[in-house]
């Protein structure tokens, strides 16, 4: 089996050679695999060096298929001798059969669909930003009165609905009072509905919620921001440099430059490049004086990833920047070492890898997609590292989505 | 009961060579309980478990066997008490003495060894009883040196010794990593099999996740010196190998957090 | 004749030696120089015992007591005192040399017309043979000569028959394990370092045993009589597996080598000397023997020999 690939126009065409059976089959839909997730997502297969097709084979035909139709991509075969269309229609797969005619109808419209989008270039990454509506803008309330690190007190607690309207991130716990998650609290993040938050001890994994008919996720929140309104903009990246990424501080850059505004909230649904953060590990609501900030005490509070973690994941950040100065502000938005003046807060909740549809895509459906079809593997508040010579820097994306709004703060109400 | 009391041993102290190998142990094994010890490279699970068989004696903290203070007794005392096996299959008999002497002097672990005739024709009788019952096929060899086994047939045979008198404690380090897989598991199986049936108060160090979580009840977890996790009842029956992972990643990560990283990431976590 | 009855008759009492030797090097592996010392101890305190007039049996047994001692004493040094195993056996020598001179008064005590072990057997084979000698395949040989080899025989046959015994003992088995592989030993609860000390202790009185027939059979002690005496029970044992073959397992086989080896090594000096080897230069030619079976490991493999029994355990 040998596999040869030409693009024109946005379609990939992959030329097979040889037999595509038990044999070749992975390593057929692997390469397909490869595309999808590189954003080749218009994929013709040129059969006409085919000299057997198994039913394996067959098969890897049908699940490059599908897992294209998810992305809103699409696969067709083309070329294809008399022996490979009489098995596709015995097997009743000639569906997958396209003419020629077809591929370059389609071909001719693609370039549409760039249709509304600036399109960049930056250091091996092409970014495109669609403009979604210029008018749109968030509200984002603080909520939650608990200075970090400082042993909480009940009236500091907020009740954060995490609804479909909304994205919020901070630290608390599902729960009916702050006596009953006191010793559950943990970084949480929710979009369009969909909340995941760390359960601090021993599991290591998140748990989530989603909502559902009447029900609705809420959390007891020591601090949470929470943004409500429409996203104004979509950014799209990817490399066209082997090993080009995106680091979380030129995301935030970017959120700031799309929107032309000093803060800004988006959620986005990335590739990871590697993570940096941290997560909480003990309770803070157990936090009873002011050593748990300490070191080696801290260690006992919060566990930090220790090297660039969950490369090739995909990942769900839900971050808000301030680079207006306001003091008010601060506390809900720390200042990593290196981005002089601009404040962010991101947590992300990381997932397996599945692709995404190329261009305009949407945020809640896309964040349900998720939610409903694995279960989150980590979650964690992204910090920068800037020690020297064995700092791992910030947090890195390889390509994926960025919704984007921008924001006004406003102090939220205690429960 | 074993019970073991703020423990720390320090080789080379004072030089540029110190390890700190065990850095203030408390455990309490109960009666019958069944106890592996899992941990990284180096953090001192086999020098516990010298610890308390006596190779040396700690520089601080205490070690007692149902109640009693053994922290001063020298190692053949103490194996009166304790049955051990070794991790290398040699280190547990005599090569070059059969199969018959070498149980022949486990028998009389911790009794007097007079000048009677050590194979006498009931201890023959005796050891291969107990032989046959390993179905090794070995009751046949007894005169043969023990040097001529395979290392897992030795390794059994190490097991039966050590646990031929009843030890009140039964120390194993990773006496199955030395093995094929095959005779691994079968030296793992003969293991539980003893254990259980003799109700043996164990503790058994173990790289092998899936010992760990199979065959004893309780896991201890070590690293750098420190017990760092204790799955026992309830929790350790719920413990799978990928809890373990996770553990072990939580030490490894709580290792890489050091004060420079506090520095930072303590200020950004808000 | 008497030079091949000489031979097998000082070859039965070195044999007495060697299986002292046989217990330190084979059973417990520890290279044990003790034995140049309490050979000629074990003569000296014979010799000495035997002027005042103290039986010959009782004599002889001063001599193994005065072994045993000795051996104890660089048992002792080695394992509760640390001190390293050549090093240790060195000290006991050397103080023994002194020791001896005093035990002795001066450096040499013969022994005219006192009682030997050999005199009642010699009264016997007179009064078989009906006259001072004895005819041995036509060769005539003093009865004395006879008596001594028999007594001798006896002795080392009683002697290897004892060890054998011994060494199939819960004690015995423990003491070769201890030597084999002495964490076993303690993990077993036992205190390997008495199983050392002991076994050293039997070592050098057997040692000094093979001293006090050295003695009566020479009719003398001299403070230098052990000096090489290490090293010829080494060649001995040496030839002794080589006889046997190196595949030789069991504790009796070995102790039979141990015997044939000694034997075979006097009949070769007395043949070498025969033929007109100067008797300075035997030790130099033993040395030499052994250094090679020593040093070049590969021509030791070729041959079968083994200087210890195999590895030690740590
Ligand atoms: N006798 C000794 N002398 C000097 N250092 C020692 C000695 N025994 C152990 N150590 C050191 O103490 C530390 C702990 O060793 P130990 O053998 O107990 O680790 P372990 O947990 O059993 O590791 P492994 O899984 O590799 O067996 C190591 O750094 C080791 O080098
Ligand atoms: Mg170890």
């Amino acid at each position: 089996m040998n596999i040869t690939q030409k693009e024109s126009n946005g379609i990939l065409e992959m030329g097979l050679s040889g037999r595509l059976d038990a044999a070749s089959s992975d390593f057929f839909y692997n390469a397909v695999a490869a595309n999808i997730r590189e954003g080749r997502q218009k994929i013709r297969v040129d059969a006409s060096g085919l000299e057997y097709l198994s039913s394996a084979g067959l098969r890897s035909l049908l699940r490059s298929h599908r897992e294209l139709s998810g992305v809103g991509g699409s696969f067709a075969i083309i070329r294809a001798s008399d022996f490979v269309v009489k098995t596709l229609s015995m097997s009743g797969f000639d569906s997958l059969l396209a003419l020629e005619t077809d591929a370059e109808k389609q071909a001719e419209e693609s370039p549409a669909e760039e249709g509304g989008a600036k399109v960049r270039h930056e250091e091996g990454i092409r970014l495109e930003l669609y403009e979604l509506d210029a008018d749109a803008s968030m509200e984002a309330q603080l909520c939650g009165g608990w200075k970090s690190w400082t042993a909480p007190e009940e009236g500091m607690t907020a009740r954060v609905p995490l609804g479909s309207d909304c994205v919020a991130l901070g630290i608390g716990a599902p729960g009916e009072d702050y006596a009953s998650v006191r010793e559950g609290l943990g970084d949480f993040l929710a979009a369009a509905g969909c909340a995941a938050w760390m359960p601090p001890g021993d599991s290591g994994t998140p748990d989530y919620l989603v909502q559902e008919g009447r029900f609705t996720p809420e959390v007891i929140a020591l601090s949470a921001i929470r943004g409500s309104g429409e996203f104004s903009h979509l950014l799209r990246f990817q490399p066209e440099k082997e090993g080009a990424v995106l680091s979380l501080h030129a995301l935030a850059a970017k959120t700031l430059a799309a929107t032309k505004r000093t803060s800004t909230a988006f959620t986005a649904l990335v590739e990871v490049g590697g993570l940096v953060g941290v997560s909480t590990i003990r309770s803070p609501g157990l936090i009873a004086d002011g050593k748990a900030a300490e070191f080696p005490s801290v260690r006992d509070w919060l566990s930090f990833t220790g090297e660039r973690v969950h490369e090739g994941a995909l990942a769900l950040l839900v971050g808000f920047v301030d680079a207006s100065g306001s003091a008010a502000n601060a506390a809900f938005l720390p200042e990593p070492p290196s981005t002089k003046g601009v404040r962010l807060h991101v947590h992300a909740a990381v997932f397996p890898f599945h692709p995404l549809a190329n261009g305009i895509i949407n945020m809640a459906e896309s964040v349900a997609q998720l939610f409903s079809g694995a279960e989150p593997l980590a979650l964690l508040h992204l910090v920068e590292d800037d020690r020297p010579t064995v700092g791992l820097g910030c947090s890195t994306f390889v390509r994926g989505a960025v919704w984007i709004s921008g924001v006004n703060f406003t102090k939220g109400t205690n429960s | 009961m074993l019970e073991i009391r703020n423990i720390t041993k320090t080789f080379f102290p004072g030089t540029v060579n110190e390890v700190r190998a065990l850095r203030g142990v408390t455990l309490t094994i109960e009666d019958g309980c069944f106890a592996a010890i899992i941990g990284t490279n180096g953090s001192g699970k086999s020098t516990l478990l010298n610890a308390v068989a006596g190779t040396f004696l700690p520089d601080e903290g205490s070690v007692f066997i149902d109640g009693t203070d053994i922290t001063h007794w020298p190692e053949h005392k103490r194996a009166r008490l304790v049955g051990r096996v070794f991790q290398n299959p040699f280190a547990g008999t005599a090569a070059e003495m059969t199969i018959a002497e070498n149980i022949a002097i486990a028998m009389k672990r911790g009794k007097s060894r007079g000048v009677g005739q050590a194979l006498s024709r009931s201890v023959r009788d005796e050891i291969a009883d107990k032989v046959r019952a390993l179905n090794m096929g070995l009751e046949n060899r007894l005169d043969n040196p023990i040097g001529t086994l395979s290392g897992g047939q030795r390794q059994a045979l190490t097991l039966l010794m050590a646990t031929w008198v009843r030890p009140k404690l039964l120390l194993l380090d990773e006496h199955t990593a030395a093995l094929d897989p095959k005779s691994a598991a079968q030296v793992a199986a003969l293991t539980s099999e003893i254990i259980a049936r003799d109700k043996l108060t164990v503790l058994m160090v173990t790289h092998s996740m899936q010992q760990a979580v199979q065959m004893p009840g309780r896991v201890v977890m070590m690293h750098a010196g420190n017990v760092v996790e204790d799955y026992a009842g309830e929790r350790k029956k719920g413990l799978r190998i990928a809890d373990l992972m996770r553990a072990f990643d939580r030490v490894r990560r709580r290792d890489l957090f050091d004060a420079a990283v506090a520095n930072i990431v303590v200020p950004q976590y808000a | 004749m008497t030079l091949v009855v000489g031979a097998f008759t000082m070859g039965l009492i070195l044999s007495l030696l060697a299986l002292g030797m046989f217990i330190s090097f084979r059973v417990l592996r520890f290279c044990d120089i003790t034995v140049d010392g309490s050979l000629a101890l074990g003569a000296a305190t014979t010799a000495v015992l035997l002027s005042a007039g103290v039986p010959p049996w009782a004599a002889s047994l001063g001599g193994f007591a005065a072994g045993f001692l000795a051996g104890f004493t660089t048992g002792i040094l080695h394992t509760f005192f640390k001190v390293q195993e050549l090093l240790s056996g060195i000290l006991v020598m050397t103080a023994l040399y002194s020791v001896n001179l005093r035990v002795m008064g001066k450096s040499n005590v013969p022994l005219i017309d006192t009682p030997t072990l050999a005199d009642l057997p010699e009264k016997l084979v007179k009064k078989l043979a009906g006259g001072d000698s004895v005819s041995i395949a036509g060769w005539p040989v003093p009865a004395r000569d006879v008596a001594m080899l028999a007594t001798v025989t006896l002795l080392v046959f009683a002697t290897a028959l004892l060890l054998q015994l011994f060494l199939k003992t819960n004690l015995g088995t423990t003491m070769r394990a201890a030597g084999e592989n002495p964490q076993m030993i303690r993990a077993q609860g036992v205190d390997n370092r008495w199983m050392q000390v002991f076994g050293l202790a039997v070592s050098n009185a057997l040692v000094g045993l093979s001293g006090a027939m050295l003695a009566q059979y020479q009719g003398f002690a001299d403070v230098q009589m052990g000096i090489g005496m290490m090293v010829w029970g080494l060649a001995s044992i040496i030839i002794g597996d080589a006889l046997i073959g190196k595949n030789a397992r069991g504790t009796g086989l070995l102790i039979v080598g141990a015997i044939m080896g000694t034997i075979l090594f006097r009949l070769l000096i007395a043949i070498a000397l025969r033929w007109g080897l100067n008797p300075n230069d035997l030790k130099l030619v033993t040395a030499l023997f052994v250094f090679v079976a020593l040093v070049v490991p590969t021509f030791a493999a070729k041959l079968g020999i083994r200087i210890f029994g195999g590895r030690r355990n740590a």
